[in-house]
């Protein structure tokens, strides 16, 4: 490992490896939640029961297949697009000033043929409409994204959806000023602040793969809040 | 809500008859009501107001949905002309009037597509609120059956949808239009209301939706189901708990818990002077003469049904109610009144009672209506009255619901030709509203278990159909189980 990069990590973990506090309001608000809370991020709890581990076979067995991704400021990251414009999709900002074309072009990979589970699970189980990209993010034993910010501060709300399909012992998500993110190694979902600066470090021996879901809600607004709210309400403990 | 006059108005609703077929239908939001009771509940109650149209014979039930689009297609596949589709929670108690109108409209205006709760706010592009939406089939099948989309975010793929205009009359509020019309080019919106895409649709084929009216929105109130939901299951069934009630932040919820928590209030000592059904509707049923009569203690029913039934000095007449004013009402007109003028009587007397449906006002116009309607003349009445007076009467406080052995072991103490009536006891609002329907249908259930072969019966089980019909003809009819078809609550609840 980059000594620079070790003692920005050791550093960083020093100051941020801590549970991160919530603090739940009474009655559920979607839109405090989303937009007001604060919140680095928040566990969609109705999603734990879901077939991760099929999902992580699934994921696993393409493990050959995955893309590097973001060498710059990661090392042993890459990815593998399951519903996107190819296998290897940046972000769609990426791809000209026509979003609408780019968005257009969005189609299911020959990844998802290959993943069922996770496929019927976007469109079946997942509360959006439109799904933009979604990839599986292998992060291999040994391996780190450094810690940055994927929004400004002016884009401050619980966005994307990042699910471990597993999270061995050992890799940790941090958010900056705010402590680790709860993934459970059995499989976990959480939508994310990514305005928040964030780091993760595999230091185990195992590769720990995720999938990181970008959508938006379209018609299926009230699908979405009743999944925050079922989970606002488990999260928090009894009514 | 307008507190329609029952005695005037349900009374004689089932004489008319629609021209065209309506289905009625029940949109599931469960998903989006956070209580299991509340979502039961407010379904079974939403079906018993559909229920009072439907054994009018007043539209077919279509069925519960969390999808629009399924409710009207069977709809259409079972031959219906309109629509009408009220979420689980709207309490219509004159939903029958709202259908005759919907009829009405639609004939003189059969290019229009729907009428609805139009909602028009600022920064959004407008809807059809989801609470009520009566449809024109017809129409709706020659845009393309299109579905009714929920309230939509975009920041990507904003919708670009037909510019409109609004009547400069609004009804409830500023984004209440009485219409909603065209106007020309398309605008890009990221916020869309519940059923944008049909109010787009409608305005792109150059047609203008209309608001419900003022008569037809008096009809019928909405709980708002999924707002303070907690609260509602709260006062469901504490309704005497004022402080609780007036907690309930939603403004239409409040009125109708307060309504609710007056009517059950004042029930407990309420007198029903006239019937709210026909009385003589049902024909004769007993062999006759009727040697002992079974009466609710209300109106000049008992009278009808002996005069229509035949009877004889000997023949006894019991009164039976869970309340002790009826029967007290009963004993006192006839000990002291005549048989002529009871509008007279009722000036005279009224003090001691609580009368339901009925005002001062209106005791003159309710009496002649009862001789013009229901006995021929103030002679013939009278006539019938004295015969009547001189019989054997008997007073049971019973709770037929609850206690229905008690009733029963009275009836078999007698032989001969017997009648009971026991009105719509049964299937009265209140009783749904605080027993469960399924509890009630084991209660009925157990109540019909107990009704001798021979005894000739008037009044309405549970679901408020004819109790003859359904005992003699051993119908088992059922209610619709509360079960929702979205897929968040089959799988999380």
């Amino acid at each position: 490992m980059d000594n620079a990069h070790k003692e920005i990590l050791e550093k960083y973990w020093s100051e941020n490896s801590k549970p991160i506090e919530y603090r739940y309001p009474d009655f559920f608000d979607p839109k405090w939640t989303v937009m007001e809370s604060g919140w680095p991020c928040f566990k969609l709890s109705i999603f734990d029961n879901q077939p991760w581990k099929e999902m992580h076979k699934e994921a696993e067995q393409l493990i050959d297949s995955f893309h590097p991704h973001r060498e710059d400021y990661g090392y042993g990251w890459k990815s593998l697009t399951i519903h996107g414009l190819d296998e290897d999709t940046q972000s769609l900002g990426q791809y000209g000033n026509d979003r609408n074309k780019t968005l257009d072009e969005l189609e299911w990979t020959w990844v998802a043929d290959k993943c069922p589970t996770v496929k019927k699970f976007l469109t079946d189980v997942w509360p959006a409409e439109f799904l933009n990209r979604v990839r599986f993010m292998l992060l291999e034993p040994g391996g780190y994204i450094l810690p940055h910010q994927d929004r400004p501060d002016s884009q401050k709300r619980l966005s994307v959806c990042n699910i471990s399909l597993n999270n061995p012992e050992g890799c940790e998500f941090l958010f900056k000023g705010h402590g680790k993110v709860p993934f459970s190694d059995q499989g976990s979902a959480f939508l994310m602040d990514i305005s928040n600066v964030h780091s993760v470090w595999n230091r185990s021996n195992t590769p720990r793969l995720h999938m990181i879901i970008h959508y938006e809600l379209g018609h299926r607004i009230r699908d979405f809040f009743y999944v925050l709210r079922s989970s606002y309400y488990t999260n928090r403990g009894a009514k | 809500m307008r507190d329609w006059n029952s005695i005037t108005y349900d009374r004689y609703l089932d004489h008319y008859k629609l021209s065209v077929p309506v289905g009625l239908g029940i949109l599931d939001i469960s998903r989006d009501i956070d209580s299991e009771f509340v979502r039961k509940r407010s379904f079974d109650m939403t079906f018993w107001m559909t229920n009072q149209s439907l054994k009018m014979g007043y539209g077919t039930y279509r069925g519960f949905n969390d999808k629009v689009e399924d409710i009207l297609e069977e709809s259409l596949s079972k031959g219906d002309q309109i629509c009408i589709i009220q979420c689980q929670g709207m309490m219509s108690l004159r939903l029958a009037h709202i259908i005759s109108t919907s009829v009405n409209y639609f004939k003189n205006n059969p290019d229009k597509f729907v009428i609805g709760h139009i909602m028009a706010r600022k920064g959004r592009y407008p809807g059809i609120h989801r609470q009520m939406l009566i449809v024109n089939l017809k129409v709706w099948e020659k845009l393309g059956k299109p579905p009714y989309l929920e309230q939509g975010f975009f920041w990507d793929r904003k919708r670009e949808y037909c510019n409109f205009e609004v009547s400069e009359n609004k009804i409830a509020a500023e984004y209440t239009p009485d219409w909603i019309g065209p106007k020309e080019g398309t605008s890009k919106f990221d916020n869309t209301e519940d059923g944008a895409n049909w109010v787009h649709l409608a305005l792109s084929n150059g047609i203008v939706i209309e608001n419900l009216n003022l008569e037809m929105r008096e009809c019928k109130c909405f709980l708002y189901p999924y707002e303070d939901t907690a609260q509602l299951e709260k006062v469901w069934n504490n309704l005497q708990q004022e402080e609780e009630v007036d907690k309930l932040t939603n403004y239409s919820a409040r009125t109708w818990m307060r309504k609710l928590a007056y009517q059950e209030f004042i029930e407990k000592d309420r007198v029903y002077a006239f019937n709210t059904e026909r009385l003589s509707a049902d024909g004769v049923r007993s062999d006759g003469p009727v040697d002992h009569l079974f009466s609710a203690a209300a109106g000049f029913k008992p009278l009808a049904l002996l005069r229509n039934n035949k009877f004889h000095e000997g023949t006894t007449v019991h009164y039976f109610d869970w309340c002790r004013a009826s029967l007290d009402f009963k004993k006192h007109i006839l000990e002291t009144w005549d048989g002529y003028d009871f509008h007279k009587w009722l000036l005279e007397n009224d003090g001691k009672y609580n009368l339901s449906s009925t005002y001062r006002g209106n005791y003159e116009e309710f009496w002649r209506l009862e001789l013009t309607k229901e006995f021929g003349s103030a002679d013939q009445f009278k006539e019938l009255w004295d015969r009547y007076r001189k019989l054997e009467h008997h007073f049971h406080v019973i709770d037929i619901v609850s206690e229905p052995e008690k009733l029963f072991n009275i009836i078999n103490q007698t032989a001969g030709n017997r009648v009971l009536w026991t009105t719509n006891i049964w299937a009265s609002m209140q009783l749904h509203w605080n027993v469960e329907i399924d509890d009630l249908e084991q209660k009925w259930l157990k109540f019909q278990s107990l009704i001798p072969e021979d005894l000739a019966i008037y009044g309405q089980d549970y679901l408020a159909r004819d109790i003859q019909r359904r005992v003699r003809h051993k119908l088992d009819y059922t209610h619709p189980r509360y079960v929702s078809t979205n897929k968040y609550v089959q799988q999380w609840g």
